[in-house]
């Protein structure tokens, strides 16, 4: 609980002393949490590129590490851009005509790809079903919706060491379609799903909360909605979202 | 050799710091978890402590406060990417006299150069 104390106190302290540069309290504590993500991330890729320097017969190991954490940082340059974007309402929507199911399985390849590779560790015991049928087309951005998507399955690999991730589409009625996200993990915490979609939501200690706010504003601009509950059976959660098939 | 302990929750740090260190002729211990680092740490082990701020279930300083109910005189720097301003730090942590903090990102070799100070103090 200290530990919370003390970080706001350095907040309103900071605040305090740049009143006059235009920085708001929500600002300095942005700053100050993806400060954090990026210099952990730095640290890693600072000393295995020593470390490969001293013992390149480790090469395959530490090359996997530097991947890992430069894809953190590429992901957190990401999610700042976009909360940028959302924030000075210069959020705008290049909206072309494509497949979902193509978009999914392609967000997913990109996905494994990276695992593979040693971007996403302890992925190896989680399996990824999606089973396409047919086309869903949609006009919508394609990259904004891929990086929801991104990010859910992200969301979804993160609290589910082992078991199944789920994708599922379905055309609604109204001309909407509806991707589903179901993991077998451990849920979403109680004390976080009222406030699940908000900035900073976060109680993995990798990440800084923004993927899932994002996500919501995304879905949003769309006119979509988004939302995700615990799964009936008791394991795992489900994240879904619906947005127009049509402009 | 002198022996150090480090405690961070990413395992991406602890294992790259314990090579890194190893390398300059330190002996390494690491844990991701802290309550598993307070639950095996024996007296008179390590030289000193080098432990994250930010995890969970324990913090840094609350591990640090309870390693010291086992080994009173156990020097500890936190390795943090926080920001550390030590006044503030003072105000809110009266009672914690800790002076070493040392802040992420950090070349392996500025990292043993805070070690070898801080294990030089009486």
């Amino acid at each position: 609980m200290k530990l919370i104390v003390y970080l706001t106190m350095i907040v309103q302290n900071k605040e305090h002393r740049r009143t006059r540069t235009g920085y708001g309290k929500k600002d300095i504590l942005k700053m100050f949490i993806a400060s954090h993500e990026m210099r952990t991330s730095i640290q890693s890729i600072l000393t295995y590129s020593e470390l490969l320097h001293a013992r390149p017969e480790n090469k395959k190991e530490f090359i996997e590490a530097i991947f890992r954490n430069a894809l953190r940082l590429k992901r957190l340059c990401n999610n700042l851009l976009d909360i940028t974007r959302v924030e000075s309402q210069t959020l705008r929507l290049e909206k072309v005509q494509f497949d979902l199911n193509e978009l999914i399985s392609s967000v997913i390849k990109d996905f494994r790809n990276q695992c593979d590779y040693g971007g996403n560790v302890g992925t190896q015991n989680v399996k990824v079903s999606f089973n396409p049928s047919g086309r869903v087309f949609v006009k919508a951005d394609k990259y904004l919706i891929a990086q929801v998507i991104l990010n859910l399955l992200d969301n979804a690999f993160k609290f589910t060491p082992a078991g199944t991730i789920s994708i599922s589409i379905r055309k609604k009625d109204k001309g909407k379609a509806l991707v589903k996200i179901k993991d077998t993990g451990s849920g979403i915490d109680k004390k976080i799903l009222p406030k699940l979609f908000s900035k900073f939501t976060t109680i993995s200690s990798i990440g800084i909360g923004l993927g899932l706010y994002i996500s919501k504003c995304v879905i949003k601009a769309h006119g979509g909605m988004i939302w995700a509950k615990n799964n009936p059976d008791g394991i795992g959660a489900s994240f879904t979202f619906e947005i127009p098939v049509r402009d | 050799m002198k022996k150090i302990l480090v405690v961070d929750d990413e395992p991406d740090i602890t294992l790259s710091i314990k090579n890194g260190l190893k390398r300059k002729g330190f002996e390494v211990d690491t844990y991701n978890d802290p309550l598993k680092a307070l639950d095996d740490f024996k007296p008179d082990v390590y030289d000193l402590l080098l432990v994250d701020i930010r995890m969970p279930k324990l913090n840094g300083f609350e591990l640090y406060r309870e390693l010291k109910k086992k080994s009173e005189n156990i020097k500890v720097c936190f390795f943090t990417a926080f920001e550390v301003y030590y006044d503030e730090f003072r105000k809110v942590f009266p009672t914690l006299d800790v002076k070493c903090f040392i802040r992420k990102p950090i070349t392996i070799n500025e990292l043993v150069r805070h070690i070898n100070s801080e294990l030089a103090k009486k």
